[in-house]
């Protein structure tokens, strides 16, 4: 009878062992945080963004290309269009939260300021899916192909969706989760940048088939209307706004402009080797370098290199979350 | 269908052996002639590419040095291609670009570790199947551009046409010099045996001159040399068996003309006395008896020839038969006035056939007794000879046989003085059937004379051997 029992309670602890979702080494909530999303070596990694120390690298071992963080700041969502769902994991505890079902074919991701909302771009369904926080779909807005690119207003009521192989943007309701309009855009575009008080998109892109984009097109937001072609060589893929202009970065050629609040390019300089993403925190541009595995920090008023800090395999996307005291 | 002679068959054999040899060693020629091109191929191709690259001085590839490589692939065998265009370097790698760059992401990867690419098939963008190499040209990490370097494949193809062309010419000369040598050699090993062939043909019909020419040692020499040693034989046999018809009906046509002759006198009245007739009944009646006599020696030595009628042998005391036999001529012996001397061993057993033996002492003695002049002596010895064998001689002091026909004695119908002996009365197959009785026994005769000397017979048998 003994026996039985302890059979029966090695049984029940396997069986709990092997649902228990993985938990990774926690970060702590009071630390600024450079978060590298290394797809190649499918890990994590944690920079310290005041050193570039890494505090935890967490291995992921799942094909995930890209994340998100909640508007909280708390929760980090990974996704990818091979996975068939959608990973919440919690920065303080380590913790993977939840899953969200999706469906393989998701490609992007974005959340209302007040983090009610996320929007899915799914390059399956060709549309963009609306999510309740609580991990429920609420709608699906049909669009073009593959909205790999999301941009909300800061108001949270307007998304973009660049569409990436079909030439097009479509503007969405936020709110209401409607689609208001759509304008064309040239293939492949990639990355953007809503600058609602000029009432601009800017929007890069890759080129399509052998031509190499070389240009950012700037459109009128509340038209659609092409207003203007901002040279910025080569590929340009990756834009951040702050006050001392607008940063965007080049992968063709690996290049980083920095423009005038007009569009008036005022610097350019050389930068890693084959950089894909770009954040600014704390007066410095934190720049990931895919092919050299590596994260160069850049004066944001000098542009002047400040650091390199090496990364997992193949950084594509960064996300940096503040600490709080 | 008409079927093929061995000579046609072996050299087909030869022909096919030295066809398939030929297609195994093209192929293989050709596979390592273009395992050993492709890689000099590509060796060349990687030589050329690292030795562009190294002009290649860091940063954004320059105008200069895209024309000093365009110039290159001017005066190149292989065509040279100068790639900084990242969408052909696969840099937006990640993203599904859905461009088929002539770089893909996982060259790329290779690229990025400074090592060269090699592609060996059919490329889209020059629709063709090619053999290329790719050699990065990197500033630090960074995948500035790439020397693309490609041959067609058909080019290192033709190269091997080119080496088939000269392959096959000498490969006919080859064969055709094999084949020649093959059929000659074919025509010196079946030569013989066509011979034979035709001359087992020959032979049915009674021609048995055989022949062969004997030109080599090997099997095929030695069957030709043992068939014309079988032919001679047959040859020999045959005529011995003419010869034997034809004394056997001589020796059958002696008595029949006489009884012939003498009846018909009888029957016609010819005899004019009583004592005539009488006369010519008692020649009637020798001349049946010789008839007889003759028949009875035929029927011996036939079975004795054929062994159809097997020896019964068992322990036989020699010398108590030899005795026997001398007691049956001791009436003629004192008739003719003969001196037998005897000196006999009673302690030899022969392992033999009791009636046989006897047959062989009486038929010695009685040539002795026959050829021994009036008053001669004939000396009967029996001795052992060995621990195995006894000996049996008997001599007698006759008139002898000339040295050179000593071995033909013992032939069916050989006599030394024809006309003498038949008027003695032999049928001239005594010797023949002795011999062949001690043949029999696994004994041995042997015969020594000479003219005016008398003649000795030695005859040795096997004795009885005692169990330990």
């Amino acid at each position: 009878m003994k026996r039985a029992s302890v059979w029966v309670l090695c049984i029940c602890l396997w069986v709990i062992s092997g649902c228990a979702k993985p938990s990774f080494p926690p970060i702590d909530n009071s630390l600024s945080v450079v978060i590298s999303l290394d797809v190649k070596g499918e890990t994590v990694t944690f920079l310290n963004a005041k050193n570039g120390r890494v505090i935890a690298r967490w291995e992921i071992n799942k094909p995930f290309r890209g994340g998100a963080l909640s508007p909280d700041r708390r929760t980090l969502l990974l996704y990818g269009p091979d996975l068939d769902r959608v990973y919440r994991y919690n920065l303080a505890t380590g913790k993977q939260l939840d899953e969200w079902k999706t469906g393989s074919g998701i490609i992007s991701a974005t959340a209302t300021p007040d983090g009610s909302t996320w929007f899915f771009g799914d390059n399956q369904h060709h549309a963009v899916r609306v999510w309740s926080e609580n991990g429920k779909e609420l709608t699906r807005l049909r669009v073009g192909h593959s909205p790999l690119t999301l941009l909300i207003n800061d108001a949270g009521t307007e998304l973009y969706a660049i569409d990436f192989q079909a030439g097009r943007t479509f503007v969405i309701d936020a709110v209401h989760h409607r689609l208001i309009r759509s304008f064309a855009v040239p293939r492949m575009a990639l990355g953007g940048l809503v600058r609602e008080q000029q009432g601009e998109l800017w929007v890069g892109g890759h080129g399509s088939g052998s031509r190499v984009e070389t240009n950012i097109h700037v459109y009128s937001l509340p038209d659609g209307r092409l207003r203007q072609m901002i040279a910025a060589p080569v590929m340009p893929i990756d834009f951040i706004e702050t006050d001392r202009g607008v940063f965007v970065l080049s992968h063709g050629s690996n290049t980083m402009h920095r423009f005038a609040p007009d569009g008036n390019r005022l610097a350019s300089m050389s930068v890693g080797a084959n950089p894909f993403a770009m954040e600014a925190a704390g007066g410095r541009l934190y720049i990931a370098s895919y092919d050299s595995d590596e994260i160069i920090v850049v004066d944001e008023a000098t542009l002047r290199p400040l650091a390199r800090w090496k990364t997992g395999d193949g950084p594509l996307q960064l996300l940096i979350r503040e600490g709080r005291t | 269908m008409k079927r093929l002679r061995l000579g046609q068959k072996v050299w087909l054999s030869i022909g096919a052996a030295i066809f398939v040899t030929l297609a195994f060693s093209f192929l293989l020629l050709n596979y390592f002639y273009r395992t050993v091109y492709v890689k000099e191929v590509e060796r060349m191709l990687i030589a050329e590419g690292t030795s562009l690259a190294h002009d290649y001085r860091g940063g954004t590839v320059t105008e200069a040095y895209r024309r000093q490589i365009e110039w290159y692939d001017e005066k190149s065998t292989a065509t040279i291609l100068l790639i900084d265009n990242p969408r052909e370097l696969s840099a937006c790698w990640p993203f599904p670009v859905h461009y088929d760059a002539l770089v893909s992401g996982r060259d790329r990867e290779t690229l990025l570790h400074g090592k060269p690419v090699i592609k060996t098939g059919y490329e889209k963008r020059f629709d063709r199947r090619v053999m290329a190499v790719v050699v990065p040209l990197l500033d630090e990490k960074r995948l500035e551009g790439a020397i693309y370097l490609y041959m067609p494949l058909a080019d290192v193809q033709e190269a091997t046409k080119r080496a088939a062309a000269a392959f096959w010419p000498f490969a006919a000369l080859f064969a055709a010099a094999l084949l020649f040598v093959g059929k000659r050699m074919v025509r010196q090993m079946t030569e013989p045996l066509q011979a034979m062939e035709k001359a087992a043909g020959r032979m049915a019909k009674g021609d048995y001159g055989a022949a062969i020419s004997v030109r080599t040692d090997d099997e095929i020499g030695r069957l030709a040399q043992a068939f014309n040693q079988m032919a001679d034989a047959i040859a020999k046999e045959d005529e011995r068996k003419r010869e034997f018809l034809a004394n056997v009906s001589h020796e059958l046509r002696t008595p029949l003309s006489y009884i012939k002759g003498y009846s018909e006198a009888l029957l016609s009245g010819l005899a004019r006395t009583k004592e005539e007739e009488q006369s010519h009944l008692r020649l009637i009646h020798r001349e049946t008896e010789r008839m007889e006599r003759l028949v009875r020696d035929l029927l011996d030595l036939a079975q004795l020839e054929g062994q159809s009628v097997p020896l019964e042998r068992a322990p036989v005391a020699f010398a108590q038969v030899i005795e026997d036999v001398m007691d049956m001529y001791r009436p003629i012996i004192t008739k003719k006035r003969l001196t037998l001397t005897c000196d006999l061993d009673y302690e030899l057993i022969v392992d033999g056939d009791a009636d046989r033996l006897e047959q062989v002492v009486r038929n010695l003695l009685d040539n002795a007794i026959r050829y021994t002049p009036e008053g001669g002596a004939v000396t009967v010895r029996l001795s052992r000879f060995s621990d195995t064998e006894g000996e049996l001689v008997i001599r007698d002091t006759g008139k002898g046989i000339p040295k050179d026909q000593l071995p033909l004695l013992g032939q069916r119908f050989f006599r030394v003085d024809r006309a003498r002996t038949r008027k003695e009365g032999g049928t001239g197959l005594g010797l023949a059937i002795v011999k062949q009785i001690v043949a029999l026994h696994g004994g041995a005769i042997q015969f020594d004379s000479d003219l005016g000397q008398g003649t000795t017979v030695s005859v040795r048998l096997p004795l009885v051997q005692e169990e330990e």
